[in-house]
């Protein structure tokens, strides 16, 4: 069953200097318990296609078109009360940086509340804090009390990241949308959150898209990737037909890009010299 | 002088209509209390003048801005306090200005104790409201214009302090400080030839800033009688005298009130033009 | 602090020019009434033991007797300082309760009209002397429309309720008599009004620019993708971060309140300190001036201490270092 459906999206930001096309006409699935990556350089888009399927890019300098379907209904189409049900409930989102995603006034307990309130008001007040505790074991926090308490400049940015995680997965979303999880953190313990990720929501048997920059970092963790470039959709296909027989020049571009360890640098691409665009895109 | 209009900096700063309109209220102002003794329809009535048979007469074309109780032209007398207003802000500022700039020179380049010292008794002035502070040094002074002067250049000393404390600081660090350091020029040269000027920018506008914060702390010192004293025309005197007189005769508290919001005004956008213009942050 | 005060305070009375035994008693008063004063006042001691008794005066609370009301100055300044001190924290209030909002609504909705309206009352409130506002209001609203009284603290007719904190409105309340309590805010508005007007607009601005900040912030967005409603972001998520900055400056506001009460209580006959203060600063009455700057930086030591402990207690990253 296909959970979220992008159909043509097309997005365009208009400033003092003209239009920007952020995305152009871009299609994407995730189907029930599929984990998806998104993989382009800086400024491909993969982040205003995130923002774009809970509707946080609404400011009256953008231009939309397109679909994006999720169980059947249209997102683009919601009023934003009804996107507010669906943000942080039935999908929800990690961001980039961890430290700076949390509100340093507030607690890491009370913000779990706040999300958890956002969308139920009857759960069990004695039993809450135990929930909690397990979400934060989940991911592998040793001492879940002391970090409940704790304000976010308090923690480390990998254990910022796991409570990101964990408050993710409060309300049991369906879908989870990462931007570039580990990019902020230190190398060593990139691989770690990834994998810890990997394992909750696979246990959970919920979707995911992962954004990245680096297609070495989705090779263990997605089931299909897409590759952007651009605004543009690429390349598509199952991670063994991509990393086995790349379609399209650029993703075998970024192929070479890989650096051996799992470095955070972006790989750098020759860009201006070849025009990827001209080839149509690959589906496998 | 041609160059400045033709600048890319004025075509900026006439972009904006407030900083014009700034601009328009200050030079006028200025060159009003200039020659205000050829402007004005009435220059004697800025001394200790009277006219009885004239006096409480509301706004009219002979008398703009109406008469006060013994006769004298409101609109000549506020003329002429924007003069002494003028005269009490650059005197002010002629006295502070050096005083808190060479503080600040000195804490910022050389650092140190004598750094902690001057900041530390900068930040000690600075925690206290202008207003009292003013207040409390005019405790110990006659109330004359020479005083509130003194008064005011004490307590405005220490905004210049820290302004200039932080861009050189800041401009100690850049490349052309230290390569004259390396050529071996001398501490004063370094401080008055190198971080003095490109702090010049900063300097003018918040000078043209507090002009107008200036007068109006004057004229809130003559306001309650610890200024500038009668017969000299002031517009804060003439506030406080007029408002005695509400609401019959609202002329003599009306303009001269509304006289210094127009100049603490112009000032302000003028100063906020020069910001936008230079583009530093004060 | 208060001792470094007193000491100053001590210091530059004693070396300024003029005898105050002279101005007290003026021009006409013989040698001998001026040498019997000075003794009085312990002006003819050495320097330390006009200290000491000084610093005994402040301690136990007596100040010594005011040349001019010719009364004790710690009486004096206990009948005037409430009435000060009442108008002040409306005048705080009123800041506070429109500034804020203000600046948070110019804040959310930038370059709207409501932004620019903000803009606008900050730019008149910077630029006009609150005595010429209060001169202005008292204008429109005693006089031209006629629907708020000209002066004083409460009408002729009208009696104090007995003295419990010498605050009228907060005394008039507890004691349940509310008429009292409602000619007490018809007197309080004008004056608290003009006294508010130019750091309300300071606190709108400043409000405006740390909620911008904040608004920016990646926690925004992350609450956002969280349901959070705008509503709840806008009074809770965003309000404390970006309040808490601005708390410290309020308070800075508040303080500077107390100067331009004195003028503003000029012109409303407001039974405060000002008067009195300018009569001792122009008659050189030294008691009546050691006692009012003390009186005032007091006030500020307890201003500063309790923003402090406000922000401390707010922030916690203030909080969890100080343990
Ligand atoms: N709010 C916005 N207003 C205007 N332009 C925007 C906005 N957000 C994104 N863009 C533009 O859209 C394009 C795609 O941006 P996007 O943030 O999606 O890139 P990205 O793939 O996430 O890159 P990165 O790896 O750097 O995060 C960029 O050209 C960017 O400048
Ligand atoms: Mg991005």
């Amino acid at each position: 069953m296909t959970l979220l459906s992008i159909r043509n999206l097309e997005v365009q930001f208009k400033h003092y200097e003209g239009v920007t096309k952020a995305l152009k006409k871009i299609s994407l699935d995730i189907k029930e318990g599929e984990k998806v990556a998104l993989v382009g350089e800086s400024g491909s888009g993969k982040s205003v296609t995130a923002r774009m399927i809970l509707g946080l890019l609404s400011n009256s300098n953008i231009k939309k078109n397109g679909e994006i379907f999720f169980e059947n209904i249209d997102l683009l189409k919601e009023s934003s009360s009804q996107i507010k049900q669906i943000r942080g409930n039935e999908i929800s989102m990690i961001f980039q940086d961890p430290v700076s995603s949390l509100n340093p006034y507030f607690t890491v307990k009370k913000q779990m509340l706040q999300a958890l309130e956002n969308h139920t008001k009857d759960y069990d007040k004695n039993t809450i804090e135990k929930y909690f505790v397990n979400l934060l074991k989940d991911v592998k926090i040793e001492d879940p009390e002391r970090v409940l308490n704790s304000y976010a400049f308090q923690l480390s940015g990998g254990m910022a990241q796991r409570v990101m995680i964990s408050m993710a997965l409060i309300n049991n979303p369906k879908l989870i949308l990462a931007d570039e999880p580990t990019t902020a953190l230190d190398v060593t313990v990139q691989k770690n959150v990834l994998s810890i990720m990997k394992d909750v929501i696979s246990q959970k048997k919920m979707s995911m898209l992962l954004i990245s920059h680096n297609l070495g970092v989705v090779r263990e963790f997605a089931d299909k990737i897409y590759v952007i470039y651009q605004g543009r959709i690429l390349e598509e296909g199952s991670t063994e037909k991509i990393f086995n027989s790349p379609g399209h020049i650029y993703t075998q571009t970024l192929l070479q890009a890989i650096p051996k360890i799992n470095s955070s640098k972006l790989p750098s691409l020759d860009s201006e010299n070849l025009d990827y665009l001209s080839q149509p895109k690959f589906t496998h | 002088m041609m160059k400045i209009f033709k600048s890319r900096g004025w075509y900026k700063f006439s972009k904006n209509p407030l900083s014009v309109i700034g601009l328009l209220i200050v030079s006028i102002i200025v060159l009003m209390s200039i020659f205000a003794n050829y402007l004005t329809p009435f220059p004697e009535h800025a001394g200790p003048f009277v006219d009885i048979p004239n006096k409480i007469k509301p706004p009219s074309s002979t008398y703009f801005f109406g008469t006060d109780k013994i006769g004298r032209d409101t609109f000549s007398r506020i003329i002429f306090g924007y003069r002494t207003s003028l005269y009490l802000g650059v005197i002010v500022l002629c006295i502070a200005v050096p005083i808190g700039t060479s503080l600040g020179l000195i804490a910022g380049y050389f650092g140190g104790k004598i750094d902690a010292i001057i900041m530390r008794i900068t930040d000690i002035f600075l925690s206290i409201p202008p207003l009292v502070l003013a207040l409390s040094i005019m405790a110990f002074l006659k109330p004359t214009l020479t005083n509130a002067m003194i008064a005011v250049s004490m307590m405005w000393w220490p905004w210049y302090t820290r302004l200039i404390y932080n861009l050189t600081r800041s401009l100690k660090n850049e490349g052309f400080v230290i390569s004259s350091k390396i050529v071996g020029a001398s501490h004063f040269h370094i401080i008055f030839r190198e971080i003095l000027p490109n702090c010049s920018a900063s300097l003018i506008t918040k000078i043209t800033l507090d002009m107008g914060f200036v007068i109006l702390i004057g004229s809130s010192l003559s306001f309650l009688g610890l200024g500038v004293q009668p017969p000299t025309p002031d517009l804060g005197t003439m506030v406080s005298q007029g408002s005695k007189y509400l609401p019959d005769i609202w002329w003599l508290s009306v303009f001269p009130g509304l006289a210094i919001l127009v100049i603490v005004l112009g000032f302000n956008l003028l100063g906020d033009g020069l910001k936008d213009l230079f583009d530093v942050e004060i | 602090m208060l001792i470094g005060v007193s000491i100053l305070i001590f210091i530059i009375a004693r070396i300024i020019p003029g005898d105050p035994a002279r101005m007290a008693l003026g021009p006409t008063a013989t040698q001998e009434m001026v040498e019997q004063y000075r003794d009085k006042l312990h002006l003819n001691d050495p320097i330390h033991v006009q200290y000491w008794f000084f610093i005994k005066g402040i301690t136990q609370g007596d100040l010594g007797e005011s040349v001019y009301t010719k009364r004790n100055v710690t009486t004096d300044v206990s009948t005037y300082f409430p009435a000060t001190l009442e108008l002040i924290i409306f005048a705080a209030l009123i800041m506070v309760c429109v500034g804020v909002p203000l600046g948070i609504l110019a804040g959310r909705y930038k370059d709207k009209s409501i932004d620019n309206i903000s803009r606008l009352i900050s730019l008149l409130g910077v630029v006009t002397p609150s005595f010429v506002w209060a001169v202005f209001l008292m204008i429109i609203f005693a006089f031209y429309l006629d629907i708020l009284p000209v002066a004083g603290r409460l009408s002729q007719d009208t009696v104090a309720p007995d003295k419990i904190t010498g605050l009228i409105i907060i005394d008039s309340i507890i004691r349940g008599q509310f008429d009292v309590t409602i000619d007490a805010l018809k007197h309080i508005i004008l004056p608290a009004l003009a006294l508010s007007l130019s750091a309300l607009g300071q606190a709108s601005r400043l409000t405006r620019s740390n909620i911008t900040e904040v608004y920016d912030k990646q926690y925004i967005e992350m609450a956002r993708a969280y349901g959070y409603n705008e509503f709840k972001i806008a009074t809770k998520y965003a309000l404390k971060p970006a309040m808490i900055p601005t708390l410290t400056i309020l308070g800075l506001d508040f303080a500077a309140m107390l100067g331009n009460a004195f003028l503003v209580e000029f012109v409303f006959a407001w039974p405060g300190i000002a008067k009195y203060g300018v009569q001792a600063i122009l008659y050189k009455d030294l008691n009546a001036i050691t006692a009012t700057t003390m009186i005032i930086a007091t006030f500020f030591v307890i201003t500063n201490l309790i923003v402090d402990l406000v922000v401390a207690y707010l922030n916690p990253k203030i909080r969890l270092s100080g343990k």
